[in-house]
């Protein structure tokens, strides 16, 4: 008797605690940046951008962020003619905001301008199934995502325990969600695995080099606005892969990680 | 004679009334009179009558079209007649906005002898042009061989429904028949002509007039045509009816007579004594003109006009000549031909438009004719007719590529005018035809409105504007995934469902296994009953207590081991001990405490408080070592 009334006590301490770090994330009054992002806003009317884009950063500063912010920054940047900038904050915005539809069409517009080069990823086909599963979550919505999943199949296992009939179609069901708790898994391990791991060219041309070496060899050219993939970094260089799995060194100034 | 000279001085009266009007009338528009110049102006010298009885007035009338101020030509005098002016007729219409004018001056001519006289040429100076006009004939004859005319009047006075002289009226109303040709071809057009000729007569409610034929097609007669014309001097009103008619056979024939019905207006005169106040005062007021038109009666006089019968001569189309794909076309054409599109794919349509333009009997035009239909697909074609043209829509459909020309296109027709057999020819129109791919050769031609593609449309393109909401904030760097609190749930999680799990886990065999739920139950009963011993031994009962004891070693070894409860003695339980392997110390102790309970039920006094502290603490000693020991 006495266990039972522990459990039902973990049980609420639980639910609080959920709520709680909900709450905590979610729901956070920053009338501050908020009066910041609205100065900021004018600015951008008034065709200042270069003021827009202080106001902006001051938020990123204080070590706040939001989809909105990111999107809003993007377009100060291409409207400065800064492509590379713009595509930076856009895909920083797509971690937040990645359904928002206006974000989509301004990062491909953004896209279609840039120069040169059109290098296209060859994925394989579970790669490709699973960016479409989850590509559309942010970290955060598929982390709860598997969390329920989580739940779920626990308490999937718990009635096929519970209801005997059911048993073989609880534990069906069970291994069905499993399979996609995997494939969520997966993906978000993909998603954390690329954080700060991915870099936009900045300047309107960068060398890719075959060594961290200015005299080095140029293996290719990234034009402004180009997305790679960071394996490594050394001294003042990044080791780069392009979209097309070529690996190069690149100066850390021509890039900015995300 | 007397009478014939009141007559006469009737006419005067009423002439000098119609002078003094027509100066007033002149008076008052004069003014809005323009200068007109003799190059526009008419001259013309009419008389009413061209046969009059001697000693009968008759009027002579100079007319001048196109303008007003033309003083009265002085006329010599014409011999035979003695002549007096009356005075002039203006007469201002407007039609249609354009105005005309015309004066006539008019005589009083009155014969001094019998006889066929010619009147005029009259000829007058206008601004230094002579204008002349045409001479007339005058018949003069005696009074008696003029007393048809006489004894009309006569009549007219004496009866009270006018009674119409046929032989008279012959020569004031009548019809005449005619056709452009009188040698026509088979189904050759050619207008006929009707006219109704009227002089000084009231008529109305002329019908159209019918001709009786079936030899002849003859069309609707159109809406008549309304002019005056002078004919032998005369001046007549005419009415025309113009159509046009076509043969049917061959052969002689009369056309007509044309029949035309009308009613004629005839003045109805009052049956009135002539007294002798009539001649110089009442009857010079009362039989005016004036008076009569305003207090006259008429009356319709139904009347059937015939028109002398016209005879024509049909003539069938020769037989030589006749070139091949003749089809009876008569008349004068042309031909002209367009084809389009002239670059088509094998299958596609082109549209031969065929105009056959001139003049002839439309109705016997026929389409031309293509030379050779090889590598055609060839349509009816579509008719159009109008006024001068009649056009035919044709499509045709070219099967292969290989097709190069549109065959020669010809024409034939009878000319009526040359008598000749004539044939038109369109050459050859070269027209390109493409290959046909096979995946479009299934394609069907749409209308044009539905082939009509969309023009595409140009979209500006920019990013889209600024949010104005600065959405959720958060963190920078701060995932749910690197929370504690996240991962502590998934922990608790699991944790709940384990413990669920695994509590009814248990209870499923506590309610199955016996033997399991007897061993789970053991430690707790001899908790309890522990307890109740040790209250017995503070309150020092011994007998409660060593029955007590007896019974909780009894039934926890019995649920401990899955014993029945009964049959539990030191010796019984001795056994089970060695099969369990029991250590030989605690089944020592638990000997004693039977033995000791037995002791106590014969002779409860022999037990100090000390011995049974130590039976009880025994018993506890042998419960925790079972309890510990997995047997």
């Amino acid at each position: 008797m006495k266990t039972k009334k522990i459990r039902a006590n973990n049980i609420f301490i639980l639910f609080a605690m959920f709520f709680l770090s909900f709450l905590k994330i979610g729901l956070a009054f920053n009338t501050e940046q908020t009066s910041a992002f609205n100065r900021a806003n004018v600015y951008y009317e008034q065709v200042n951008y270069d003021e827009a884009i202080k106001e902006y950063e001051s938020i990123l500063g204080a070590g706040w962020e939001s989809g909105n912010l990111y999107y809003n920054l993007g377009n100060c940047y291409f409207k400065k003619g800064q492509l590379g900038m713009a595509i930076f904050y856009y895909e920083k915005s797509k971690r937040l905001i990645p359904l928002d539809r206006d974000l989509e069409s301004n990062y491909a517009y953004a896209c279609s301008l840039i120069k040169g080069q059109n290098v296209s990823l060859q994925r394989g086909f579970l790669s490709r199934v699973l960016n479409n599963l989850f590509g559309k979550f942010t970290l955060d919505g598929l982390t709860v995502l598997l969390s329920a999943l989580y739940i779920l199949i626990l308490i999937a296992i718990l009635t096929g325990f519970m209801f005997r009939p059911f048993k073989k179609q609880a534990l069906i069901i069970a291994a069905a969600i499993g399979v996609f708790f995997i494939a969520g898994f997966t993906g978000l391990t993909e998603k954390i695995a690329i954080l700060n791991k991915e870099g936009v060219v900045v300047v309107a041309q960068a060398d890719a080099r075959f060594e961290p070496m200015d005299k080095a060899t140029v293996y290719f050219t990234l034009s402004e606005g180009a997305k790679v993939e960071i394996i490594s970094s050394k001294d003042n260089w990044y080791k780069i892969k392009r979209q097309d799995n070529k690996i190069g060194w690149i100066q850390k100034s021509a890039l900015s990680i995300f | 004679m007397g009478k014939q000279r009141a007559q006469g001085l009737e006419r005067r009266v009423k002439m000098q009334k119609f002078k003094l009007l027509s100066f007033i009338l002149a008076f008052c528009i004069l003014p809005f009179m323009l200068v007109c110049y003799a190059s526009d102006i008419q001259f013309e010298a009419t008389v009413d009558r061209n046969k009059i009885a001697l000693g009968e007035a008759f009027q002579l009338n100079l007319a001048f079209h196109g303008t007003q101020n033309v003083s009265p030509p002085g006329i010599d005098k014409i011999e035979g007649f003695e002549m007096r002016y009356v005075g002039p007729s203006t007469m201002v219409s407007i039609v249609n906005g354009v105005v005309t004018s015309s004066i006539t001056h008019i005589y009083t001519l009155i014969p001094l002898k019998t006889g066929i006289f010619t009147i005029g040429p009259f000829s007058v100076d206008m601004q230094g042009k002579t204008l002349t006009s045409k001479p007339i004939t005058i018949e003069v004859v005696s009074a008696s061989s003029a007393g048809q005319s006489y004894s009309r009047q006569q009549s007219l006075d004496e009866n009270v429904t006018t009674k119409i002289n046929s032989e008279e009226l012959k020569d004031r109303i009548f019809l005449v028949l005619s056709a452009a040709k009188r040698k026509v071809y088979l189904n050759e057009v050619i207008p006929l002509t009707i006219k109704l000729y009227i002089n000084r007569l009231s008529v109305r409610d002329i019908q159209f007039p019918v001709i009786e034929t079936n030899d002849f097609s003859i069309e609707k007669f159109g809406q008549p045509r309304q002019y005056r014309e002078e004919l032998g001097g005369v001046l007549y009103d005419v009415i025309e009816f113009t159509t046009d008619m076509f043969a049917i056979k061959p052969g002689e024939f009369s056309l007509g007579p044309a029949k035309l019905k009308c009613n004629l207006v005839v003045r109805r005169q009052a049956q009135r004594r002539r007294t002798h106040l009539d001649d110089d005062f009442f009857g010079g007021f009362f039989n005016d003109d004036i008076f009569d038109n305003f207090f006259g009666r008429y009356d319709a006089y139904p009347l059937e006009l015939k028109s002398a019968e016209f005879p024509i001569t049909v003539l069938p189309l020769p037989e030589e000549g006749k070139p091949e794909g003749f089809d009876g076309a008569l008349g004068d054409f042309q031909l002209n031909v367009t084809a389009t599109p002239l670059e088509v794919k094998a299958g596609d349509p082109i549209t031969l438009k065929m105009t056959i333009r001139g003049e002839g009997n439309f109705d016997s035009v026929k389409s031309p004719k293509l030379q050779s239909k090889d590598g055609f697909k060839v349509y009816d074609p579509q008719v159009k007719q109008n006024e001068s043209e009649k056009i035919f829509e044709q499509v045709i459909i070219p099967e292969s590529e290989k097709i190069t020309h549109i065959p020669q296109i010809s024409f034939s027709f009878f000319n009526t005018e040359s008598g000749q057999y004539e044939t038109l020819t369109h050459q050859p129109i070269p027209i390109t035809v493409f290959k046909v791919d096979e995946s479009q050769t299934k394609l069907i031609e749409l209308p044009q409105t539905q082939v009509k593609a969309v023009e595409k449309e140009e979209l500006g393109r920019d990013i889209i504007y600024l949010k104005n909401s600065p959405g959720q904030f958060r963190r920078i760097g701060r995932y749910l995934y690197k929370s504690l609190s996240f991962w502590c749930l998934q922990v608790l999680s699991f944790i709940i469902f384990l413990s669920v799990l695994i509590l009814h886990l248990r209870q499923q065999r506590l309610s199955s296994d016996q033997r399991y739920a007897r061993r789970l139950q053991a430690p707790l009963k001899a908790k309890k009953s522990l307890k109740e011993i040790e209250r017995l031994l503070r309150e020092k009962k011994t007998e409660a207590f060593f029955n007590a004891v007896f019974k909780t070693i009894r039934e926890y070894l019995a649920d401990r081991f899955h014993l029945p409860a009964g049959g539990i003695t030191a010796d019984t339980f001795e056994e089970v001990a060695k099969e369990r392997g029991i250590a030989q110390e605690a089944l020592e102790k638990i000997k004693k405490i039977f033995t000791a309970c037995d002791m106590a039920r014969y002779a409860p006094g022999q037990f100090n408080p000390k011995q049974m502290e130590a039976i009880f603490q025994d018993l506890k000693e042998i419960i925790v070592y079972l309890e510990r020991q997995k047997i």
